[in-house]
């Protein structure tokens, strides 16, 4: 008796989840169809500005449209489409100058009724943001209004995922309504008027259970949100070389597969939590008390210390940068080279068992100690530096490859001092008294998003806010040339100073500012390669290349 | 496509499985399930959908051929059946091959080499399907069947989807009547869903660890691996084979009975034979049959003298490496198995009777272990070497260990890999006692199912590797 009702229940759920599926998904499609639909913004404005604005779309900034328009001073509205099948992450504003907004509403016209979010709503979702990546206050509300103070250059508002999320949510209220009223009464009429309903049993359950798993991704959205800091696989075009079609396919369905995201997130769970390991061990893996580790093939095999360089090798590295050094000589320039040792190097007790260095040294010593005996280069080595402060503070990320603001500015002092050996004019190094330092938890990172584990894995964040107000330099972008990846110039109140060209990695990006503090132009390359076309055009006096340990081989090629 | 993946199991499945059954009528289910395979074929293999197309119309005439003619006729359509069959498989399949040696010969005399040949891309699952024909080709000569009458039907027995890439190697005899009439039932198809399943999760649970933990240690350098890394590697690469072509296997077989087919058994657990004898009736079934139905008998068999008995034996095994792929090393691996063979039928089977069976059991799977070094490795001289290694009579000289490899996770799986190589199930009918208890069942194939489902979706996940800034 009880597993004949066991049996007609799980039967029920069953039919009743394949009804709902499909009509829920047929109702949305057809919602969707041929709708346009727009977020509609009332904002004030305490002065009549441009501003520009723009919805964030997973993944990251790929797909940002921005646009601008004419603000007038008292209240204004502002219609912003929304793309179908696409993840809004966040909406921007951007405004260059100085302004006093509030923002009271945001609204969208839905199915039967408009779906409204106002100010009170909006008021933990609306953040903002400074250029400068420094510190920002929090938006407060007056009068149901989100009041925000642009007061800097250059600011960002967003209004974040929560909000636009919630939008989303009520916009497919109505069609899960329909499928849950007509499941309902089909199941009702099926369940009293069908012979079969009596003859449920396990067979047909487990026959029909198979079947909903393998057709419940038919009947489902595709998921468009894009993780994984890249554009989600287009669908196929169609009127192509029909043999091309079906890889085209598997990538776009892999891609866009329902539930993929939540099963990832379940298989992160079991690797994570049961056995403590790295779901993609390729690229990270999980060292001690949630220190993340950089495990790309390259990086662990510099880090086991297995491979090291020969006696030749060493003196062709130090004839390379002896030659480099000497022929920049000779048109007036002073070279510098640093070398940032990688995380796996500072943080060696945090290591996982399996990227542990096995050798006695490593490629990254052996050169460190060649330079600094045999070798006239200048050379900054920001090891013992990094290693002293540890004690006191944490200089790299826990979740992320590179050192965090902290460590750099240490590194960045260690650099100007050594100039400053050779250019005893060059303006005072800044010290860590002249900015205001904040600590902040948060959970972002370069190697917790390769693994999509945000919120399991946390970092401390420093931000050094400078108390000398006064804006003296000017970042301009300027045009890349050949083998560059990007070409970038500050340039100085003062022009007096010496004039530097920078050749950096990922490292530099917390060193650039800070370095630029110094020097009437500031010239930064995204590159290792020096180029004497680049060098012969800004005519630095100082070259300082900045080259990540992972990189150090490329120091071979003269 | 593959089994154990998304869009096989999420999109192509049910949609095929619906089609069948939207008519209950034979014909209908042919016509479908032939243009279904046609398409799962073309979908991965693209052009080469024509070579399977082609050689089953050609297998189509000749099987007609063969069975209007008698006497010398009757051989000679065969002889042109089978050149024909093999003709192919040798054009895809061994052309760089022989030619490759070939010209290492012509090297040797100094005549000048063979160039500028191009190679085709191999079509997927051709060894399989043209070994099906041939058995089609050999029934109908046999006079064991008759020859089929209908295009569609002998179409279905060579694409069939669920054994058209990776096997069991259907005879036609068996499946003739089949193709004509064969019965549906909800408990076969809820049979077939089981037999999925798990195939599914010895494909995705078991072998696709083991494969990482065999491809990272014979990734290193030969001379950097130690004994226990190198017997780690070896055991390791054994359960991969085993569970990968078995839970392929368990695939086939499984879908094969969604649609009403009853597909040869391929595997019965091989690792706990005796000798290597008993190994063969236990691995890969269906091709060993395939073997001494259409070659070994042929050949003689062992009803000639011993040494007779020995040249069929160690022509089969050198057959059945090449089977494998066009390489030096699948001979190698075919041929050690085949001298184990041999030692065997001169005398070792009674000695090795003679001791106690856990003796028997190492000695089978020290050979087959050492064999699939052979077998995985691609160079002759790296095979021995890591083999001599593993016999600790190498002195290796490395700052590698296993702890490098070897996490709890991976460690998991290897001992339930190897649990799972007994047949623990059928001891004592723990599987029937299971299937009685029907939450359990249900539950632990769910899981099973839903482990698999986060892998896939796993392997899927391929972020942009990339700088912060």
């Amino acid at each position: 008796m009880v597993r004949e009702w066991l049996n007609k229940v799980v039967f029920l759920f069953l039919v009743f989840w394949l009804c709902f599926s499909s009509i829920y998904y047929l109702a949305k499609e057809i919602m969707i169809a041929g709708k346009s639909l727009e977020y509609v913004i009332e904002i004030n404005a305490s002065a009549s500005i441009p501003l520009q604005y723009s919805l964030n779309i997973a993944p990251g900034q790929i797909g940002a449209k921005i646009s601008e328009i004419q603000l007038k001073k008292g209240s204004n509205q502002l219609r912003i489409p929304r793309p179908l099948r696409k993840e809004v992450i966040s909406i921007n504003f951007l405004s260059t100058q100085p302004v006093e907004l509030g923002l009271s509403e945001i609204k969208m016209d839905a199915f039967f009724e408009p779906i409204i979010i106002n100010g009170a709503e909006m008021l933990s979702s609306v953040k903002l943001s400074y250029s400068d990546l420094s510190n920002s206050e929090s938006p407060n509300l007056v009068d149901g209004t989100v009041q925000v103070s642009l007061s800097k250059n250059l600011n960002t508002i967003s209004i974040k995922k929560k909000v636009v999320h919630s939008i989303d949510n009520q916009l497919i209220y109505w069609p899960r309504v329909l499928a849950f009223v007509l499941s309902f009464v089909f199941l009702i009429l099926f369940s009293v008027f069908s012979s079969r309903f009596q003859k449920v049993n396990y067979q047909l359950n487990f026959f029909l259970l198979f079947m909903v798993l393998i057709s419940t991704p038919i009947i489902t959205s595709k998921d468009n949100r894009s993780r994984e800091n890249r554009e989600l696989a287009p669908f196929p075009n169609l009127d192509q070389n029909i043999w091309k079609i079906p890889r085209e396919f598997n990538k776009y369905y892999n891609d866009h597969f329902p539930f993929r995201n939540e099963l990832r997130y379940i298989g992160n769970a079991i690797k994570y939590r049961i056995f403590n390991i790295s779901p993609k061990p390729d690229a990270v893996r999980i060292g001690k008390e949630g220190w993340l580790f950089n495990s790309a093939k390259d990086v662990v095999v510099l880090n086991q210390g297995f491979d090291l360089y020969s006696k030749e090798e060493l003196e062709t590295i130090k004839n390379n940068l002896e030659a480099k050094s000497r022929l920049l000589e000779k048109h007036g320039i002073t070279y510098y080279l640093t070398i940032p040792p990688m995380k796996h190097r500072v943080y060696k007790e945090y290591l996982p068992e399996s990227i542990k260095q096995l050798g006695e040294t490593t490629k990254w010593e052996q050169l460190m100690n060649y330079l600094k005996e045999h070798s006239s280069v200048r050379l900054i080595d920001p090891y013992a530096t990094l290693v002293g402060l540890k004690k006191k503070h944490v200089v790299y990320y826990q979740t992320d490859t590179h050192w965090n603001k902290l460590g750099a500015f240490y590194a960045y002092q260690l650099i100007i001092d050594r100039i400053r050996m050779d250019f005893p004019n060059l303006s005072p190094t800044l010290q860590i008294d002249d900015f205001v330092v904040e600590m902040k938890v948060d959970s972002t990172g370069d190697l917790v998003g390769l693994i999509d584990m945000k919120n399991t894995f946390a970092r401390d964040a420093y931000y050094l806010t400078s108390k000398d107000t006064a804006q003296k330099v000017v970042l301009k972008v300027g045009s890349k040339m050949e083998g560059e990846s990007s070409y970038v110039y500050y340039e100085h109140i003062d022009k007096n100073q010496p004039k530097l060209l920078l050749y950096r990695d990922s490292f530099s990006e917390y060193l650039r500012e800070h370095l630029a503090e110094h020097f009437s132009v500031s010239g930064i390359v995204w590159g290792h390669q020096l180029n004497d076309k680049r060098i012969l055009k800004d005519k630095p006096d100082i070259l300082v290349q900045e080259l990540m340990e992972r990189f150090i081989d490329k120091l071979l090629l003269p | 496509m593959i089994f154990s993946s998304l869009l096989f199991l999420f999109s192509f499945l049910p949609f095929v499985l619906i089609g069948n059954y939207l008519w209950r009528n034979i014909k209908w289910q042919n016509t479908f399930l032939f243009i279904a395979s046609l398409y799962f074929y073309a979908w991965g293999e693209r052009e080469k959908v024509f070579v399977m197309l082609g050689s089953i119309l050609v297998n189509f005439l000749v099987g007609k051929w063969i069975e209007k003619k008698e006497g010398r006729g009757r051989a000679v359509a065969l002889t042109v059946g089978v050149v024909v069959n093999l003709g192919v498989l040798v054009y895809f399949k061994y052309s760089r091959f022989f030619i490759e040696n070939i010209n290492q010969l012509l090297d040797v005399f100094n005549i000048p080499i063979i160039e500028g040949l191009k190679y085709e891309r191999l079509p997927l699952g051709i060894s399989f399907y043209t070994f099906q024909s041939m058995s089609y080709l050999v029934d109908v000569y046999r006079k064991e069947v008759k020859a089929q009458r209908n295009f569609l039907n002998l179409g279905l027995y060579v694409a069939l989807f669920p054994q058209l890439v990776a096997g069991p190697i259907v005879r036609y005899n068996e499946i003739a009547a089949q193709l004509v009439k064969r019965t549906q039932s909800l408990s076969k198809f809820n049979e077939g869903i089981r037999r999925f399943v798990i195939g599914l999760g010895k494909k995705m649970l078991l072998a696709n660890p083991m494969a990482y933990v065999a491809d990272e240690i014979y990734m290193l350098p030969v001379d950097d691996i130690t004994t226990p890394m190198a017997w780690m590697a070896a055991i390791a690469y054994s359960l991969q084979i085993y569970f990968d072509f078995s839970g392929y296997s368990d695939m086939a077989i499984g879908l094969g009975k969604m649609f009403g087919f009853d597909l040869a058994e391929n595997f019965n657990f091989p690792y706990i034979a005796k000798s290597i004898r008993e190994f063969w009736t236990r691995w890969h079934i269906s091709l060993s049959i395939w073997f001494r139905d259409y070659l070994y008998i042929p050949l003689g068999g062992s009803r000639g003298s011993t040494l007779f008995t020995m040249r069929n034996l160690l022509i089969v095994f050198f057959i059945t490496g090449l089977w494998h792929g066009a390489s030096w090393s699948f001979i190698g691996w075919g041929l050690f198995h085949g001298f184990f063979i041999l030692i065997e039928r001169v005398g070792f089977d009674k000695i090795l009777k003679r001791i106690p069976f856990i003796f028997q059991h190492i000695y089978l799977l020290l050979v087959v272990i050492f064999g699939w070094v052979f077998f995985r490795i691609e160079n002759w001289g790296d095979a021995i070497f890591l083999q001599k290694t593993m016999l600790g009579l190498n002195r290796i000289d490395s700052l590698s260990n296993l702890k490098i490899i070897m996490n709890n996770y991976y460690w998991m799986v290897f001992i339930l890999a190897i649990i799972f190589c007994f047949p623990l199930l059928k001891y004592k009918n723990v599987h029937e006692k299971i299937k009685r208890v029907k939450l359990i069942e249900v539950l632990g194939l769910l899981l099973i199912f839903l482990l698999s489902i986060v892998e896939m979706a796993s392997n899927t996940y391929s972020p942009f590797i990339y700088f912060r800034f």
